[in-house]
């Protein structure tokens, strides 16, 4: 096989799943009435916001080798926290920044930055310091994290986000999308170029393929894997800040579920869970392919347990993926 | 973050002192255990300081478990609770059905079982208390007609239903009492899409892809007031004004009556937690020293009850209030957060 | 510092693991563009000696005198920064990125954009085409993933990689065990190669005719001495093998 057929064939590889966002696409709108309209492909985007962003961090705590299983809970603090300071109704407090209103903006955003960042650090702490399992590390912030959302709501629920945090979640006129779809997208391409196109993302990439040869050529693998892990919980962070604006509000159980997508999005958008390989527009159609499949399943009207039904046999369908393009590169080497 | 803390605590211990002033003299009768679902929403936290201070007030020491949403979990607490001997369970499923063999051994033990909320056929037990959820659906359809009389002239038009998590029996049943009524108005079409795990922003989702597909839905009815508020945004931020798409939901949380207070929301049928609670106090002494439950009509905190000897023992079904911008700041409603003045008596 | 110094000069290396001696008193030299074999058998205290030259363990006592200048390294890194690189068997190269990526590890060029550091591909595959020619080596394109090419061409990466950045001195642990006969022909060429350029190589093997192949030099270590440092010319295999098993001639 010559080089440029290989180099053709790894490109296909790498984009399948943007192949499949458009087979998938043009087939609901043949097939499902109403499908095919501005609305639902805004509403498509829109929705991949939260699970976009969130699997942002996943994905690259995964391609330098790790795991991270708190960015569910992270989320669902930092949009608790944001619900509590910004909403005015349930058990809100209904902050303002007056007289400079819009800096609520800037304000609750960084909070739910350094909010996540901080658990993101501790999580990486333990990991590189104590050299505990990734594993286990976020498996206990999953579920300590959620603890917190709990202990801080008591199990109550903040709502009536204020408005000026409020326009970020409402579409603006003539593109259809609210400012939250944007910031998913810019986010998508700034962390994309960050790990094409910088040494950071290189060394992080490199380190999920072979620690121990990053470490020998000098990179501080340590500082990286720290930082890949604050750098999840950071961008969690903007989810959960992201999906409280969304719901004009925060329950206790705000984003449960979502580490499943976020997970599968990641998988099928071509990230291996062996670390070292995937890549960041891959992951944004695969949250953009669940996102479609889920308005299909909405708009179809399919009675309630087909959808967990088909979300079940995505996973599936992903993994079987994730396997066959492995046996077609070794196929290729 | 810290301030968040101290004023949740600051919070917490002043409802304490002001439920323990109220219930100082009652005397010490032992130890009852209530096992709660999960934490994960304001109704089930809600029940479990309800729980506690009505049966305070009778005399007796609550100490809740919470499963998580875990039946093993719950099986797991069963088992450990019953060896703790304590005067009572009161259990509230996360498993209709799984949880039925650690019901017959704690009664086999002696120790008296009372079903909270998610009510079990399927053994005897103690003494159940429960709203009915067929009922809520019931009442939810009697509303949603009303609204789209008046709305449409006729019982006609769209309807969302956003239900809770398809595998959770409470929600399909609030589906079948609502489908059931509504069965006699042909002209209504509902379309029903299940927000998964009870999650807010699913049901959000649900809510801005109809309103593309469906641009004429006249009415969301939603299972649980936290599923309104994530349906709320999305109808504010399609542009829609308080009022414009009718919205019902049920089950009575706080939100839910901020959102009528706001114009947004037009009804919520109240799963009636207060009441439900109170039941389990004013017949706690007669289920623990194995006396006779008298069927027949009991006003539980104003509403009418009736307790039924069914199959599966003595039976306490409590009516759902319809909660609208007329009565909604009425403190009946559990989820005005505001505990019933008059102390609960248990039954003679 | 004349070409006649020795590259390398290690003087009395004593290392103690608590009571267990492993190094006795070690001292020989490495001169430039020697080819040095390091043979022994297994727990001999090969790769105890390997560790303290390349900075990831320190001497108990002795000293090591590196390019002319007494030395002290307490990290791998420290000794990388001097020119002394060990190079293992699957642990240098990340199979997962290309050539360019492997070669510029931890090293690449960049140029700031907004104080953003921008990887500079281009540049860097035009260096990396330059070394490979350079030094003969030829792999189809520098963009393809290491893990689809074969160990020689892997083997050839590390070492130009060595030389390009100023390398001095490599140790190679059992350089070919896991090549065939045509890729360690080529190996072979290219240490010597390598050390036709003055760079000082230290090889560990099993391999008797390997060692015969390619070093100069033999130094044979037992029960943590010195048992033998021998020229290739003036030995032959049978004598080394009785040196490392410490039968008497």
């Amino acid at each position: 096989m010559s080089a440029r057929q290989r180099a053709i064939i790894e490109f296909m590889l790498d984009n399948l799943v943007w192949l499949l966002l458009i087979v998938v696409l043009a087939a609901f709108s043949i097939g499902i009435p109403s499908y095919f309209q501005i609305g639902i492909f805004t509403n498509i985007i829109e929705d991949s916001t939260y699970v976009g962003v969130m699997a942002i961090g996943l994905a690259i705590v995964i391609i330098a080798g790790n795991m991270d299983l708190s960015v569910e809970s992270v989320a669902g603090l930092t949009a608790m926290v944001t619900g509590i300071l910004f909403c005015n109704g349930g058990i809100g407090l209904g902050y303002t920044m007056a007289p400079v209103e819009w800096l609520a903006i800037p304000v609750s955003l960084l909070l739910a930055i350094a909010v996540g960042g901080i658990i993101g650090f501790s999580n990486g702490l333990l990991v590189v310091k104590l050299r505990m399992n990734a594993f286990i590390v976020t498996l206990a912030s999953y579920i300590w994290v959620r603890g917190l959302v709990l202990a801080l709501s008591g199990g109550r629920s903040a709502q009536g986000m204020v408005p000026e945090l409020r326009i970020i979640g409402i579409p603006i006129d003539p593109i259809l999308l609210p400012p939250s779809a944007l910031i998913a997208i810019v986010s998508f391409i700034g962390f994309s170029f960050l790990m094409r196109r910088t040494p950071f993302g290189r060394h992080i990439t490199m380190i999920g393929g072979n620690p121990i040869a990053t470490f020998r050529a000098g990179i501080k693998t340590d500082r990286l894997i720290l930082v890949s892990f604050i750098l999840a919980g950071a961008v969690a962070g903007i989810a959960g800040w992201l999906l409280a604006i969304r719901t004009s509000g925060a329950t206790a159980n705000l984003g449960v579920g979502m580490l499943f997508k976020a997970f599968a999005a990641v998988v099928i958008g071509g990230v291996s869970l062996k670390g070292g390989i995937g890549q960041l527009p891959g992951v944004y159609a695969g949250v953009l392919l669940l996102s479609a499949i889920q308005t299909a399943i909405n708009l179809m009207g399919l009675p309630a347990h087909y959808t967990q039904l088909i979300l079940g046999a995505l996973v599936l369908a992903a993994m079987l993926i994730d396997t066959l393009k492995l046996q077609i590169r070794q196929r290729l080497a | 973050m810290k301030r968040f803390l101290r004023a949740t605590l600051a919070a917490g211990a002043i409802a304490m002192a002001a439920f323990a002033s109220h219930t100082a003299e009652a005397q010490d009768k032992g130890k009852v255990f209530y096992m709660v679902p999960t934490l994960l929403d304001e109704f089930q936290t809600a029940s479990v300081e309800a729980i506690t201070n009505f049966m305070k007030e009778v005399g007796y020491t609550v100490e809740a478990k919470n499963a998580d949403n875990k039946t093993d979990l719950q099986q797991s607490q069963m088992n450990d609770v019953i060896a703790l001997k304590p005067k009572a369970i009161i259990l509230a499923a996360v498993d209709f059905n799984a949880l039925v063999p650690s019901i017959e051994k704690a009664r086999a033990a002696g120790i008296p079982v009372m079903i909270f909320d998610r009510q079990i056929k399927t053994t005897k037990s103690d003494f159940t208390s429960v709203a009915g959820t067929v009922e809520i659906g019931y009442v939810a359809a009697d509303q949603i007609q009303g609204l789209l009389k008046t709305k449409n002239g006729s019982v006609k038009g769209k309807v969302l239903q956003v239900l809770g998590d398809p595998a959770d029996p409470y929600t399909l049943e609030i589906q079948q009492g609502f489908e059931e009524k509504m069965k006699a108005f042909p002209d209504v079409k509902i379309i029903s899409l299940p927000a998964m795990q009870w999650e807010a922003s699913n049901a959000g989702t649900i809510v801005s892809d109809q309103l593309v597909a469906n641009p004429d839905i006249d009415l969301i009815f939603v299972h649980a007031a936290h599923l309104a508020v994530a349906a709320v945004a999305s109808l504010e931020a399609k542009g829609k004004k308080p009022g414009e798409v009718m919205l019902v939901s049920s089950n009575g949380a706080p939100v839910g009556l901020d959102l009528i207070r706001k114009g947004w929301e037009n009804v919520e049928v109240e799963q009636p937690l207060f009441a439900q609670a109170a039941a389990l106090a004013m017949f706690a002494d007669k289920v623990i020293n194995k006396q006779e439950i008298k069927p027949g009509k009991y006003d539980v905190l104003g509403l009418e009850s009736e307790v039924t000897i069914e199959s599966w023992g003595a039976n306490i079904k409590i009516p759902g209030a319809a909660i609208n911008k007329g009565n909604v700041d009425d403190t009946k409603f559990w989820g005005n957060l505001k505990p019933p003045a008059t102390p609960i008596k248990p039954v003679e | 510092m004349t070409e006649t110094t020795p590259l390398l000069q290690l003087d009395n290396i004593v290392k103690n693991y608590g009571a267990i001696e492993a190094l006795r008193g070690i001292s020989f030299d490495i001169a430039r563009g020697e080819v040095l074999a390091l043979l022994g058998d297994n727990g001999a205290g090969k790769s105890t000696l390997v560790k303290i030259i390349s900075g990831g363990l320190e001497a108990t006592s002795g000293r090591i005198v590196f390019d002319g200048i007494e030395r002290n390294f307490t990290s791998p890194a420290e000794a990388k920064a001097a020119g002394i690189e060990t190079v293992y068997q699957d642990l240098s190269l990340c199979t997962n990125v290309d050539v360019v990526a492997n070669f510029f590890m931890g090293r690449e060029i960049v140029k700031r954009f907004l104080g953003v550091p921008i990887l500079q591909e281009r540049e860097m595959q035009t260096v990396v085409e330059k070394a490979m020619a350079n030094a003969g080596t030829r792999i189809p394109s520098m963009r393809t993933n290491v893990e689809h090419l074969s160990g020689g061409q892997r083997q050839a990466i590390e070492l130009n990689r060595f030389v390009h950045w100023g390398g001095k001195l490599v140790l190679l642990d059992e350089p070919f065990a896991a090549l065939g006969v045509e890729q360690t022909r080529r190996g072979l060429d290219m240490i010597k190669r390598i050390a036709a350029q003055g760079i000082g190589v230290v090889i560990i093997t099993h391999i008797m005719a390997q060692a015969f192949q390619v070093a100069d030099r033999m130094v044979v270590i037992r029960q943590g001495k010195v048992a033998g440092n021998v020229e290739r010319a003036k030995t032959s295999p049978d004598e080394v093998v009785r040196m490392i098993t410490g039968e008497s001639l």
